[in-house]
């Protein structure tokens, strides 16, 4: 099986059947990051030595049989707007190119907890203010399906990280379209979950009231089984909603009939390109 | 039918700390009453039966105990800090003679 490019639930097949190790996949995706992610400029920073130490330690606890975490070995790549301990978090911006949060970010705990490896930080518009990742302070990330494109914004990096297979699966942040966009534009799954169902501690804020940290993968259950590592109660952000996470992974086979989907037909009216109508 | 007033022009122009000529609270005061204007498009639809709604999920005050707990050491709170003295932040003056 190629590893650059597999779901989340066919990389975590593969890793507890022994086809591959934790070691294996990461290594694989720190490679496709090297030889791809020059042209195509998602990561504002890769932590190889740390991801492959957590990669290793996952691997160890599997040969152990110790119990590991639902998404153990599966490298994540997250938004430069969430803070990440002892690793920079820039906001794409030169006001903080060179901040080392002291502390981690509620969803950033969550991933450590359930074994995932972080493998690096990912491009957006300063401050997550942008719609096309252009206007980072710190480089342009380009549209993996044709470079001379943008791959939308603000969360473009994490858009175009999973789009071009250097991940299976990424976190980004949303305002007023900034995983829904980009993930248009790179042709992934990105959602935005209710506000409140993600815990905003260490999201460094655009706009409180709106703003909310949700996944980007390469196929529905991918984003499904991160959206239930990074959900839940968090007493650090009030406006976090205590109610139970269901699993959303078990339920994404169900069939679509009988529900209702609201489509707003101006959203698709002059000047929007007959494809994307 | 004008719904601001010049003079609503102008306080709110004192709150944001604005200096406006007669002209541009005449100009400003169209302007806005566009704007208003617009928005009460939505007044057409009937929105009687509709429940309101803030949020998606019922969420009431959140409170808690007002207890201590331990919080950032200093040394890593004072870590990003361009200048610092040790103990606090270190910015430049702003205030001459301070």
């Amino acid at each position: 099986m190629e590893l650059s490019g597999a779901t989340a639930s066919q990389l975590l097949e593969a890793m507890s059947s022994g086809a591959t190790t934790a070691v294996e996949v990461t290594q694989t995706h720190l490679d496709a990051i090297s030889s791809r992610d020059e042209s195509v400029g998602a990561f504002l920073s890769v932590d190889a030595e740390g991801a492959l130490a957590k990669a290793a330690e996952v691997d160890q606890k599997r040969a152990a049989g110790e119990p590991l975490g639902p998404l153990a070995g599966l490298p994540v790549a997250v938004k430069d707007n969430i803070c990440t301990q002892g690793t920079s978090t820039t906001c794409a911006s030169r006001m903080l190119e060179n901040f080392v949060p002291p502390y981690n970010a509620h969803i950033v705990e969550r991933l450590n907890a359930v074994d995932a490896v972080i493998i690096g930080k990912t491009n957006l518009d300063e401050f997550a203010m942008g719609s096309s990742t252009e206007n980072s302070a710190l480089k342009v990330t380009r549209n993996p399906w044709d470079l001379e494109r943008t791959p939308g914004g603000s969360s473009g990096g994490s858009a175009a990280a999973v789009s071009a297979s250097l991940v299976p699966f990424s976190i980004g942040s949303d305002t007023g379209g900034s995983i829904r966009q980009p993930a248009s534009f790179c042709g992934v799954v990105g959602m935005k979950p209710t506000y409140g169902r993600v815990s905003r501690y260490g999201l460094v804020a655009f706009a409180s009231s709106l703003d909310q940290i949700g996944p980007f993968a390469n196929d529905v259950t991918g984003a499904a089984l991160l959206l239930e590592a990074l959900a839940g109660h968090d007493s650090r952000d009030s406006t976090s909603i205590d109610c139970p996470v269901p699993a959303y992974s078990q339920s994404v086979d169900q069939p679509l009939e009988g529900l209702r989907v609201g489509v707003v037909q101006e959203y698709l009216g002059e000047g929007t390109d007959d494809d994307v109508r | 039918m004008a719904e601001l007033s010049n003079d609503d022009v102008r306080k709110v122009a004192s709150l944001a700390r604005l200096k406006l000529s007669d002209a541009e609270i005449e100009h400003f005061a169209e302007q806005l009453d566009g704007v208003l204007s617009y928005v009460h498009v939505l007044d057409e639809l009937d929105v009687s039966n509709v429940e309101p709604m803030a949020h998606a999920v019922d969420v009431s005050n959140v409170l808690r105990d007002d207890a201590t707990r331990p919080s950032l050491p200093r040394d890593e709170a004072l870590a990003n800090a361009p200048k610092t003295d040790g103990r606090y932040f270190l910015v430049p003056q702003i205030l001459e003679n301070a």
